[in-house]
C-alpha cells in the first residue's frame, strides 16, 4: 500500500488496452487498488483522446470496472461511452489516469498526424483541466513490430516524444522506459496488444510510476 | 455569428472533418490515426470596410468587421482534397474564392484592398508542427504588400521575436507563456505599431496581423 495513494479516488480512462479482460483494466486497476486507491476504470477500444469528451460508440467495444466490482464488457450500442465530465461528476476523482497513444499514432500512415493528434489531445486536456483533478498520461509501450496494426518502433518513439510536449497539464509517464523494444510479448499477428504477462508488467510499471510521481505529492488528502 | 459559422461548416465547406468509425468484430484490432485528412481555412478582413463571406449555396454567411479581432473568422475544418468555394461581398462588389488545402495545412484567406474600391484575396499557407502544451505559439502574418520584411519585437528587452516576414507570408515560433507587449514594424522604416497580447496562455496559438490602411500601419491579434 502507498501512503500517498491510499484513500484517493482514481479514474482511469483509455483505449483498447483497457477494454479486454487481463489487459490494463485488470492489471493496472488491481495494482492501484492494492496501493489503497478507490479505482474506476473505463476503456473504449479504438478511440482517440478527444472522444472522451462526448458520448460515442467505440468501433470495437468498451469495458468498465467500478472499484472492486466485476469487469463489464459491452459491444455495439450498449458499449456507448460516458463523456469525461459525466465520469467526473459520478466519481469525483482526485487523479485521472489517461492511457492513450496507440490509437492516434497512425502506424500505417506515412507520417505522424501531429495536427490531428494535437486537436484530439487538447480536447481532452482542456476537459481534464476544467475538472480540477490532477492527471497523468500514460504513453504507448514498445510492443512488437509488424502485425495487423502496423506497429513499428520508430513511430512509437516519435509518438511518445510528441506526447511529452502536448499532454500538459497532465504529467507524462513514458512507457518506453519501462521495457526494451519487443521485451513484452504481444498477441500473435498483433504487435500492439500484450499477452497477460505483458499487461501484468505494464500495469505494475505504471502503478510504480504513479506512486513515485511528483503529482501524488501535490494532491491534498 | 456563431450560428452562421456552424451553418457555414454545414453548407459552405466541401467536406467536413467528421470521424467515421470503423467497426471491427475483433476488439483488439482497429485503424490507428485519423479516418481522413483535413485542412483548415479562415478568412481575415484586411480592408477598411466590413465584408461578408457567403457560402457557395448562399445559405450561410460569416460577417467580418473592420475592427481588431472582428476581422478574423475562426478556422473551419475542410476535408483535405475538397475544394472550398465561397463568395466575398464588400461594398456591393462580389468576388469568388476557391481554395484547395493540402493535408493538415492551415490556410488564411486575406481579403485586401484592390483597385477602384474593390477587394481581392491573398492566401497565406502554413503547415505547423510546433504543437506544445507548455509554451505559446506566436505567429506574425504580414498582410502589407508594401512591407518587404516585417519584424516583431517585444518583451522586457525588446528582443526580436520574429523578423524578415515577407508580404503575404507567415512566421511562427514558440515562446514562453508570459505577459507580452510587442511592436510590429517594417525593416528599414521608422515607427511601428504596438500590439498588446497580455498574458499568453500555455498551449494556445496566436496570430498577429500587420496591415496598412490609408498609409497607417495597424496590427491586431487573434487566438487561432
Amino acid at each position: 500500500m502507498s501512503l500517498l495513494l491510499a484513500g484517493l479516488t482514481v479514474l482511469v480512462i483509455g483505449d483498447s488496452h483497457l477494454a479486454t479482460k487481463d489487459y490494463l483494466i485488470t492489471t493496472l486497476h488491481d495494482e492501484l487498488m492494492r496501493q489503497g486507491a478507490k479505482v474506476y476504470s473505463y476503456g473504449a477500444c479504438g478511440t482517440p483522446s478527444g472522444a472522451w469528451m462526448k458520448t460515442i460508440q467505440p468501433p470495437c467495444g468498451s469495458a468498465f470496472r467500478l472499484d472492486d466490482g466485476p469487469l463489464r464488457i459491452r459491444a455495439g450500442e450498449a458499449g456507448s461511452t460516458k463523456p469525461l465530465p459525466e465520469l467526473v461528476n459520478l466519481h469525483h476523482p482526485d487523479l485521472i489516469v489517461v492511457v492513450n497513444g496507440d490509437t492516434m499514432a497512425g502506424y500505417k500512415n506515412a507520417s505522424l498526424p501531429k495536427t490531428w493528434i494535437w486537436n484530439e489531445v487538447s480536447t481532452l486536456t482542456k476537459g481534464i483541466k476544467a475538472s480540477g483533478a490532477s492527471c497523468v498520461w500514460v504513453g504507448p509501450a514498445w510492443g512488437n513490430e509488424g502485425g495487423k496494426n502496423g506497429k513499428n518502433f520508430p513511430r512509437v518513439k516519435e509518438m511518445s516524444d510528441f506526447l511529452v510536449d502536448i499532454v500538459s497539464p497532465c504529467i507524462y509517464i513514458n512507457s518506453l522506459k519501462m521495457s526494451k523494444p519487443g521485451e513484452w510479448g504481444t498477441l500473435q499477428g498483433d504487435g500492439q496488444h500484450f499477452t497477460s504477462a505483458g499487461y501484468r508488467a505494464w500495469g505494475s510499471a505504471i502503478s510504480r510510476a504513479i506512486v513515485s510521481s511528483d503529482i501524488l505529492q501535490k494532491i491534498k488528502h | 455569428m456563431r450560428n452562421n459559422a456552424r451553418r457555414l461548416i454545414g453548407f459552405l465547406l466541401a467536406g467536413i472533418c467528421a470521424g467515421s468509425a470503423l467497426v471491427h468484430a475483433e476488439p483488439q484490432l482497429y485503424e490507428t490515426g485519423p479516418s481522413e485528412e483535413s485542412s483548415y481555412v479562415r478568412f481575415v478582413n484586411a480592408t477598411e470596410q466590413d465584408v461578408a463571406v457567403i457560402s457557395s449555396q448562399g445559405s450561410a454567411k460569416v460577417e467580418l468587421t473592420a475592427q481588431a479581432e472582428g476581422r478574423a473568422s475562426r478556422f473551419f475544418p475542410v476535408k483535405s482534397g475538397s475544394k472550398l468555394s465561397a463568395t466575398i461581398q464588400s461594398n456591393n462588389h462580389k468576388i469568388p474564392v476557391k481554395v484547395l488545402g493540402r493535408p493538415w495545412e492551415y490556410i488564411t484567406i486575406a481579403i485586401v484592398p484592390s483597385d477602384h474600391g474593390r477587394v481581392k484575396t491573398m492566401l497565406v499557407r502554413e503547415t505547423p508542427t510546433d504543437f506544445n502544451a507548455m509554451r505559446s505559439s506566436l505567429a506574425l502574418f504580414n498582410l502589407d504588400a508594401k512591407c518587404s520584411a516585417a519584424v516583431m519585437q517585444g518583451g522586457a528587452k525588446n528582443a526580436t521575436i520574429l523578423d524578415k516576414v515577407q508580404p503575404f507570408s507567415v512566421q511562427r515560433r514558440l515562446v514562453n507563456p508570459v505577459k507580452l507587449s510587442a511592436t510590429v514594424a517594417c525593416s528599414g522604416r521608422s515607427g511601428g505599431s504596438a500590439v498588446e497580447l497580455s498574458q499568453l496562455q500555455a498551449g494556445e496559438r496566436y496570430s498577429v496581423f500587420l496591415l496598412t490602411l490609408k498609409n497607417s500601419r495597424q496590427t491586431f491579434f487573434v487566438r487561432d
